[in-house]
């Protein structure tokens, strides 16, 4: 019977080495890494530090090749398309691809402009619409309610949980397939971790999320599917329950005891 | 998602590529500038300079364009005196400033007399030869001598005016210096005063030479300031109460109607000058990359 | 002996550093005592009229009208030109290229810029723009020079200031679909706006007290500058005349009393700007 699965990401052995500098032999930062994810759910990559994970999620929205100089091989693919192909727009890739980075970051302007930044970029100027938008995402991303009287307030004004709320509420307005976030709740308090991971698991049916995070606990409570990065390596992956319950590798079952981290 | 959009990729990729040419052309203003400031400078002076010849153009003590001699040597001197004056007066004036705002002053002293001495610096130069003519040259006349109109009034006042670069170049220095040098040293007994100068002012050094290296740049681009204070006769001073031209000041003097000769005779000038003080400009440049 | 050297050490501390506050307050000070030197000659000659009027004779009577138009226009011109100039070479440095041969030869022609003193540049202006350019003696000659001169200034105080916006917040832009353009359009520029600006400012307060750079440019004339190819005399141009030809004492202490006051406005917005962006 043909399956009905609508995969929304998919990696096939996927590699990545860093450029060799004067003094700096090239390093590989991921080897052969293969997972796909099913659209409407939530996927946690956890391990240790300088796994990989970050790395993995910067190549989704190609935003490892902005800053960094490397070769990456393999096959990434978004809804069916390879990302890396020649007619790939990496601008209109990272608009469907959105992404939430680790520390809260607000752009210099007020909250309303932040929300609607990446939709005026795409041209929309009207203001029914970026109004609409903006209620829409700061709703979902549980931040309407506290500034809905002050949306003309300097971003820069609100507390870390907060701006971080407002980041996720920022990517959405794109309405993106995808959200990738990067250790989102790593510089917060545990409310704001709360509620963040409330906004992630309402978020789900629309927009696959793909999280990258340290904290084994919030991947339990959070993510359908769980894989686990150890040095550039995906060690294994599967549904969250079972991976918690009876990791198949010893180094998962090590990881998630906490015998090493 | 992006499947069949190539022509979109494409062109703004192509948009993007013609900014950063854009960007990239107007980056070279700055090398552009500088080649035409060489290139027309130099065109105009240094054949006047084959033609008088080098030796009688540096070394020539007469200069009267009339007769179409072209000697530049007593402003050369003119100028060497004067930017030597403005230093010893200058130096130990402003490295005392900035060792004591770097050394001995509270942060509250500090942040009411740095800018103080930094807005000093932003004062035109036709104001301070206007005061070194009405303060300066009569006080050098009521109590030396002479008309006022001196090597020792330019010195004076171009020492004002080299006072915040220097300073300001020397506090930066001195405040490079790590804290754990005057602790050692304040540790083994030194005073506070024998801290500053056996420990930090030597560290500081290089810095510290940079700083007087540049200041003395300035001293010998000044031009307005000098015209109205030193006199302007084309001799060798051979007392500081006599009054010099300097290089700078010849240029000014004479550029509203020399003409032909006389005129490339100045840009000839201008070239040395720049010569000066590119040499001087590098030195300090070398110093600095050296440490 | 031993206490003898201690005593001797602590009083020659004592002198130093009694010594250095003094020079210290001294060169202070001399900032208030020329500005106070020149209230006091000044201020008797200062009036609305100075500002509207027309010089007469020579400038020793009426005001000095077609001089603050001329000072305005020069310093907006040079301005206009130096800036964008300035600061796309600052964008392009920090933003479009990695450290380089490339970026190490643009620093260094902008670094000799700067050390180039500005009688040179009066020679190069007149040279290029009045003579060969056929521009004659005009604002625009006196502005195109002007530019030339402030250009480093800007240079350096833009890039401090593009520098200085946080990294993360390109890659925010980049996340939400922007184009490299866009990300320093949108974030990067807002965000060095105000670092810019004071440098833009201090580079006019430089523009406006500089003499010798000018004076071969704009020519000299009292008139009114219609055009931009008209001469004219900005501010410091005619103190300078005023005071060396001896035209007028009187006069020359109020246009010294306004240029300076204006420099020093222009200066202090400057800082003022910085340490409100700061807080």
């Amino acid at each position: 019977m043909p399956s009905d699965r609508n995969i929304m990401l998919k990696a096939e052995k996927v590699g990545y080495s860093y450029a060799s500098s004067p003094g700096k032999p090239a390093e590989q930062a991921l080897i052969d890494i293969s997972l796909e994810v099913d659209a409407g759910t939530v996927l946690a990559i956890i391990g240790p530090g300088r796994s990989g994970k970050s790395t993995f999620l910067r190549l989704v929205n190609r935003l490892q090749e902005v800053s960094h100089d490397g070769a990456m091989t393999g096959l990434i693919q978004v809804n069916g398309f390879d990302i890396y192909s020649q007619e790939c727009d990496p601008f209109r890739l990272r608009r469907q691809v959105a992404f939430v980075f680790d520390k809260p970051r607000a752009l210099d302007m007020s909250i309303y402009d932040n929300v609607t930044f990446g939709p005026r970029l795409t041209g929309i100027s009207s203001k029914s619409e970026l109004d609409a938008i903006v209620e829409k995402t700061l709703r979902a991303a549980f931040l309407w309610e506290e500034v809905k009287d002050r949306l003309t307030l300097d971003a820069n004004r609100l507390s870390g949980g907060q701006k971080q709320r407002l980041a996720i509420a920022r990517s959405l307005a794109l309405k993106p397939k995808l959200l990738l976030l990067d250790e989102p709740c790593s510089a917060l308090d545990p409310i704001s971790t709360a509620a963040i991971e409330q906004a992630l698991t309402e978020l789900k049916t629309s927009t696959t999320c793909v999280l990258v995070t340290n904290n084994t606990k919030q991947a339990a409570r959070v993510a359908d599917i769980t894989a686990f990065f150890l040095m550039a390596q995906m060690i294994e992956i599967g549904p969250t329950e079972r991976l918690f319950r009876s990791p198949s590798d010893k180094r998962t079952d090590d990881y998630l005891s906490g015998r090493f981290g | 998602m992006s499947s069949g959009k190539g022509m979109a990729v494409d062109d703004l990729r192509r948009r993007e590529e013609r900014i950063r040419l854009a960007l990239l052309c107007m980056a070279f203003s700055s090398i552009l500038v500088l080649a035409l400031i060489i290139l027309f400078v130099f065109r105009e002076g240094v054949p006047q300079i084959m033609r008088v010849g080098v030796a009688e153009f540096l070394g020539g003590g007469r200069w009267a364009p009339t007769k179409g001699l072209f000697g530049i040597f007593p402003m050369i001197i003119g100028t060497v005196q004067v930017t030597l004056g403005a230093l010893v007066i200058g130096v130990p004036l402003s490295l005392l400033s900035a060792i004591c705002l770097s050394e001995f002053a509270g942060p509250r002293t500090r942040t009411i007399m740095k800018p103080l001495i930094e807005l000093l610096s932003a004062i035109p130069s036709v104001v301070f030869g206007f005061i070194g003519v009405t303060v300066i040259v009569p006080l050098v006349r009521e109590t030396l001598g002479g008309s006022g109109f001196s090597v020792l009034s330019a010195a004076l006042m171009l020492s004002v005016m080299v006072l915040p670069t220097i300073t300001s170049i020397a506090y930066d220095a001195l405040r490079a210096v790590p804290a754990a040098y005057r602790e050692g040293s304040l540790a083994l007994g030194a005073t506070p005063w024998q801290t500053v100068t056996r420990v930090v002012v030597p560290a500081a050094r290089s810095g510290l030479v940079t700083a007087v290296i540049l200041g003395m740049g300035r001293a010998m681009g000044e031009t307005m300031a000098v015209i109205m204070v030193a006199g302007n006769a084309v001799v060798v001073p051979t007392s500081p109460l006599h009054p010099c031209r300097t290089l700078t000041s010849n240029i000014a003097l004479e550029m509203a109607y020399a003409s032909g000769g006389h005129q490339k005779a100045l840009f000839a000038t201008g070239v040395i000058l720049f010569v000066m003080i590119f040499c001087l400009n590098s030195l300090a440049t070398f110093i600095v990359r050296r440490r | 002996m031993d206490q003898a050297i201690r005593r001797r050490n602590e009083r020659v501390n004592r002198i130093g550093i009694g010594l250095s506050y003094l020079v210290t307050m001294a060169v202070g000070l001399l900032l208030a005592a020329i500005i106070g030197y020149l209230l006091w000659n000044g201020w008797p000659r200062l009036s609305m009229d100075f500002f509207l009027r027309h010089p007469e004779d020579l400038g020793r009577g009426g005001g000095i009208l077609p001089v603050v138009v001329s000072t305005i226009l020069l310093g907006g011109l040079s301005l206009a030109i130096s800036v964008p100039l300035g600061v796309c070479t600052a964008i392009y440095l920090t933003e479009y290229t990695a450290e380089g041969r490339l970026t190490t030869v643009i620093r260094f022609g902008a670094e000799c810029l700067a050390g180039i003193p500005s009688i040179i540049f009066g020679l190069f202006g007149f040279i290029l723009f009045v003579i060969t350019l056929g521009m004659g003696w005009s604002m625009l000659a006196g502005a195109l020079t002007l530019a030339c001169m402030v250009l480093p200034t800007i240079i350096r105080t833009a890039e401090e200031a593009i520098k200085a916006v946080p990294a993360g917040l390109r890659d925010v832009g980049y996340s939400l679909g922007a184009t490299k353009s866009q990300v320093v359009w949108h974030i990067v520029l807002p965000q060095a706006r105000p670092g810019i600006m004071t440098g833009v400012i201090l580079a006019l307060g430089r523009a406006l007290g500089e003499t010798a750079c000018v004076i071969f440019t704009t020519g000299v004339s009292l008139e009114m500058p219609a055009s931009l190819l008209d001469p004219g005399r900005p501010m410091a141009v005619h103190f300078y005349i005023l005071a060396r030809e001896g035209i007028s004492m009187e006069m020359a202490y109020t246009t010294a009393l306004v240029l300076v006051g204006l420099i020093l406005l222009v200066n202090v917005g400057a800082a003022w700007l910085l340490a409100r962006r700061r807080s």
